[in-house]
């Protein structure tokens, strides 16, 4: 069977800066890839162009299969594809429900915005992913940033994705929080999303993923898998570039 | 029904809380206004024996509707984060559009109206459209179409007498009421388009933050068409209540008026840099600035003092709106 994405020799540049350069890498569903390397590795900038933010120079990308035209970030939602950013992409002015059904609101028969029932389908979703989650009706502005965390999470786990993006999702949360997304990550896995997860934390990445690419300089190092490896070798392609693996 | 009646059991203790935190919310967030608003009109008030009668008050109305309906348009186009300067000029170019389909043509003021109103429509959509596919800011497309719609009204206005419109027509700027109404239901239809469709609620978020919106699948570049051209639409729908009220039509009308509506609107709380604000605010912005104007006039306070007053208030008004946004 065709994997569920396949990312081939994608590269793009920003000016003079060759920001992935030639990157293959491909994900099953229900598999949890662990992307990895320095800070401006290009692991943003690779997943923006599968999550529709980013157009590609060249390359190719395959979903079940069938070739894949992305060139927006509607694109990439017909897709099922769903990303919790970086820098989380909320809209700070709006609060937590306008912004988890920003540009898919929900409607009345009538085709007017349901606030009410969007109100209430996020106060469901919250009540799940964050319990301590009160402040409804306040711009996301307000919010700590592990409550504004969780409004990504809660905007890309509601849609029903079959993709699902995580750039860096434990970046702001402590640890009990952490260890909730961790457990989420493995609920979804179960119910067979395929997920890509980048994050810094190595020795989190060997417990949560199947298998962790180490990218630097915008090329891939090597993809493994993690029964495969040890910490250090993962440590040793962050920072020297090489896979041992392959040269052994 | 019994899923509506379920949600509303089992947040029922919350929601009740809800609607009353609503409401207060709301109220905290213009009452510095309406408290601006009720002391300039007790200022007035007390200083101006002719000002206390109650058709000073409705001539207050009066004059602020079809400003008004001009600045609902202003006001969608602001939350957004763009501007558009040419609305004074679309207001000459519809008002003279419809003075010939009416005086020269003979067209029936329905069908005058109609075409008006798609003609304001057309020129915000262009206005739209010309940013969105250059990408030169706002400021600069609508300053171009400020000075060539203007040129515009001139050439389709030179050398004619547009006046004397048929009864049916001058209907619609019947003394203070007409117009005011027409105010309050456009008003009302604005609100709407804000806060229950799609369209509308999205202007806040791209005003916000357009990338965000970008990134949620929002199509950015259509909504903002969409904004100008209903910009467009209202400055064409104000022009027409204009030139029913004074029976006649010339391309010097509607001058300044953009400056005046994006006046009001910020005056009443809209962020002139995007993403926050309301219909609501506009009309209070509109009703504080026409209470001024009215109430020097009343004091004998000349019009170019009267400029001077609306310029510092403007002033006024944005350092509050940056000083809210740096403080949160
Ligand atoms: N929009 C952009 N314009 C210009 N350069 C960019 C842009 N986005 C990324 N880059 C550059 O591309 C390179 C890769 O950046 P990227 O954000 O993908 O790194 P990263 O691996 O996600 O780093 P981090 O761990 O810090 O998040 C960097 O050199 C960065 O400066
Ligand atoms: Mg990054």
């Amino acid at each position: 069977m065709a994997p569920l994405v396949e990312m081939k020799n994608i590269s793009i540049a920003f000016g003079g800066v060759q920001a992935v350069d030639d990157v293959s890498i491909s994900l099953e569903a229900g598999e949890v890839v662990g992307l990895l390397g320095h800070n401006g590795a290009g692991k943003s900038t690779l997943i923006k162009i599968l999550s529709g933010a980013y157009k590609m120079d060249s390359g190719e990308i395959w979903i079940d299969g069938q070739k894949a035209q992305i060139t927006s970030p509607r694109d990439a939602r017909d897709y099922n594809i769903e990303t919790i950013y970086q820098t989380l992409a909320l809209a700070d002015n709006l609060d937590a429900a306008s912004n988890l059904f920003l540009g898919r609101e929900l409607t009345t028969p009538l085709g007017f915005v349901d606030d009410d029932r969007m109100e209430a389908e996020t106060r469901k979703i919250m009540a799940r992913l964050n319990p301590n989650f009160k402040k409804l009706k306040e711009p996301v502005s307000a919010l700590s940033g592990g409550q504004r965390q969780s409004v990504a999470i809660a905007r890309a786990v509601y849609f029903n994705a079959k993709i699902l993006i995580m750039d860096e999702p434990t970046a702001a949360l402590g640890v009990h929080e952490t260890a909730m997304v961790a457990d989420l990550i493995q609920e979804l896995k179960k119910q067979g999303l395929g997920i890509f997860l980048i994050s810094h934390d190595t020795r989190e990445m060997m417990e949560l993923c199947d298998r962790v690419a180490v990218m630097k300089n915008g090329r891939m190092i090597g993809a493994e898998r993690v029964e495969d490896v040890t910490e250090d070798d993962i440590l040793s392609m962050i920072i020297l570039g090489k896979n041992p693996k392959v040269a052994a | 029904m019994s899923q509506a009646d379920s949600q509303t059991a089992v947040s029922s203790p919350g929601s009740s809380a809800g609607a009353l935190d609503v409401l207060k919310h709301n109220f905290m967030q213009i009452w510095q206004v309406l408290a601006a608003l009720a002391l300039i009109y007790g200022f007035f008030f007390l200083m101006s024996e002719p000002f206390r009668s109650f058709d000073t008050l409705l001539s207050i109305f009066g004059q602020a509707s079809i400003l008004a309906i001009l600045a609902c348009g202003t006001t969608i186009v602001l939350i957004s984060g763009g501007l558009d300067l040419s609305v004074g000029s679309i207001f000459a170019v519809v008002g003279v559009t419809v003075g010939i389909f009416m005086a020269e043509w003979g067209l029936p003021p329905v069908l005058a109206v109609g075409l008006g109103l798609g003609m304001g429509a057309a020129l915000g959509a262009l206005n739209g459209t010309i940013q969105v596919l250059t990408k030169v800011p706002a400021f600069i497309v609508t300053l171009g179409g400020l000075t060539a719609y203007k040129g515009l009204a001139e050439i389709l206005a030179s050398g004619r007498d547009l006046s004397r419109f048929p009864e049916s027509f001058k209907f619609l700027g019947t003394g203070n009421t007409v117009p005011m109404l027409i105010m309050f239901a456009v008003a009302l239809l604005t609100g709407l388009f804000l806060t229950k469709t799609r369209l509308g609620s999205r202007a806040f978020a791209i005003g916000g933050n357009e990338e965000v919106a970008r990134l949620s699948g929002v199509p950015v570049a259509k909504s903002r068409i969409y904004y100008y051209m209903l910009g467009g639409l209202l400055a064409g729908l104000a022009a027409i209540v204009e030139v029913a009220k004074l029976n006649f039509a010339m391309p010097a009308r509607g001058q300044s008026y953009e400056l005046y509506a994006i006046a009001a609107v910020v005056i009443g709380g809209t962020s002139l840099f995007g993403g926050r604000g309301g219909v609501g605010k506009t009309l209070l912005g509109m009703f504080i600035m026409q209470t001024i104007i009215v109430g020097l006039s009343y004091m004998g306070v000349g019009t170019s003092y009267q400029r001077i007053a609306i310029g510092a208030i403007i002033i006024v008004a944005v350092y509050w709106d940056v000083w809210r946004r740096s403080t949160r």
